[in-house]
C-alpha cells in the first residue's frame, strides 16, 4: 500500500512549507530562499501561495463534489508568522470549487467555536463536511502536503473516507475516542 | 479514519511551525505518528496495522 493511500485511508494529512509573511520584518538569511513562493501576482497585486500548476491540481481535485467541505481557518494577527500565508493559501483552495467555502476566525475572539472545534494553535485548519470530519491542520499544507490536503477536502465534501470495508465494520465498534497525532514537515 | 469514524479524530502537525510540541513529545523522525500520545510509529503503516492500533489504543 503506498504512502499516498495509508494518508489517504486515514484522513491523515502530512505536511508543509514555513513562508515568512509578505510584511514581515526582513527576512533573516533562511528566510529569503521561502519569501520567493509568496509572491505579488497579477495586476489587482494580489498575494499568491499556490502557482498556476498546483491551482490546477486543485481544481481538476475538487471538480464535480457531491457535497460541500468547508475549512474553518484559526488565526491570530499577533504573534504567528504564518497566519498571513495560510490565509492565502485557504483562500486560493476555496476558489477552486464553488462547493468548497472558508470562515476565518480569530483564535482568541472566537475561542467559543475553537474550543468546540478542539483547536488551540495558529494557524489550524478544522475541515468540516456534511458533519466535522475530525480532520485538523496545524501549520501551512504546502509541497509534498498540498496534494493530499486537497484530496482530504474532497473526501470532506464527499462524506466517503478511502477505506477497506473491513476496516468501516471495525471502526463502527470503536468505543472510545481516539486522536491519530502526525508530526510532519515539508522538507 | 477520521471522516469514516465520528470518534477518529486526525491531527497534523508541522514540525517547522510547532517546535516546541514537536521537543514536547520526542519527535526526532518524521513522518512520525501518535495514537492518543501513547503508542507511536514512525514511517508508515499498512491500513490494518493503523487500524489494529486505533482499536487497541488506551
Amino acid at each position: 500500500m503506498s504512502l499516498e493511500r495509508i494518508v489517504a485511508g486515514t484522513g491523515i494529512v502530512p505536511s508543509l512549507l514555513a513562508l515568512s509573511l509578505a510584511f514581515a520584518p526582513p527576512a533573516a538569511a533562511g528566510e529569503e530562499r521561502l519569501f520567493a513562493f509568496f509572491h505579488r501576482g497579477g495586476d489587482k497585486g494580489e498575494r499568491h501561495v499556490l502557482g498556476e500548476k498546483e491551482l490546477s491540481a486543485a481544481r481538476s481535485a475538487l471538480q464535480d463534489l457531491q457535497g460541500e467541505a468547508r475549512l474553518v481557518l484559526f488565526t491570530e494577527e499577533k504573534d504567528c508568522k504564518e497566519c498571513g500565508e495560510a490565509e492565502v493559501l485557504m483562500r486560493e483552495i476555496a476558489s477552486c470549487s464553488p462547493k468548497v467555502s472558508l470562515e476565518v476566525l480569530s483564535l482568541s475572539a472566537e475561542n467559543s467555536r475553537a474550543e468546540e472545534l478542539g483547536v488551540d494553535k495558529v494557524p489550524a485548519v478544522a475541515l468540516l463536511g456534511s458533519a466535522d470530519t475530525g480532520i485538523r491542520y496545524y501549520g501551512l499544507p504546502l509541497g509534498y502536503e498540498f496534494e493530499t490536503f486537497v484530496n482530504a477536502v474532497r473526501r470532506a465534501a464527499e462524506g466517503e473516507p478511502e477505506l477497506a470495508p473491513e476496516t468501516m465494520d471495525a471502526l463502527g465498534g470503536l468505543e472510545k475516542p481516539v486522536t491519530i497525532t502526525v508530526f510532519v514537515a515539508d522538507t | 479514519m477520521a471522516i469514516g469514524s465520528d470518534r477518529v479524530r486526525a491531527e497534523i502537525i508541522d514540525i517547522q511551525t510547532f517546535p516546541r510540541i514537536t521537543r514536547k513529545h520526542r519527535v526526532s523522525a518524521i513522518p512520525k505518528t501518535f495514537i492518543n500520545y501513547d503508542d507511536a510509529f514512525i514511517g508508515t503503516e499498512e491500513e490494518a496495522e493503523i487500524l489494529d492500533r486505533v482499536m487497541r489504543a488506551r
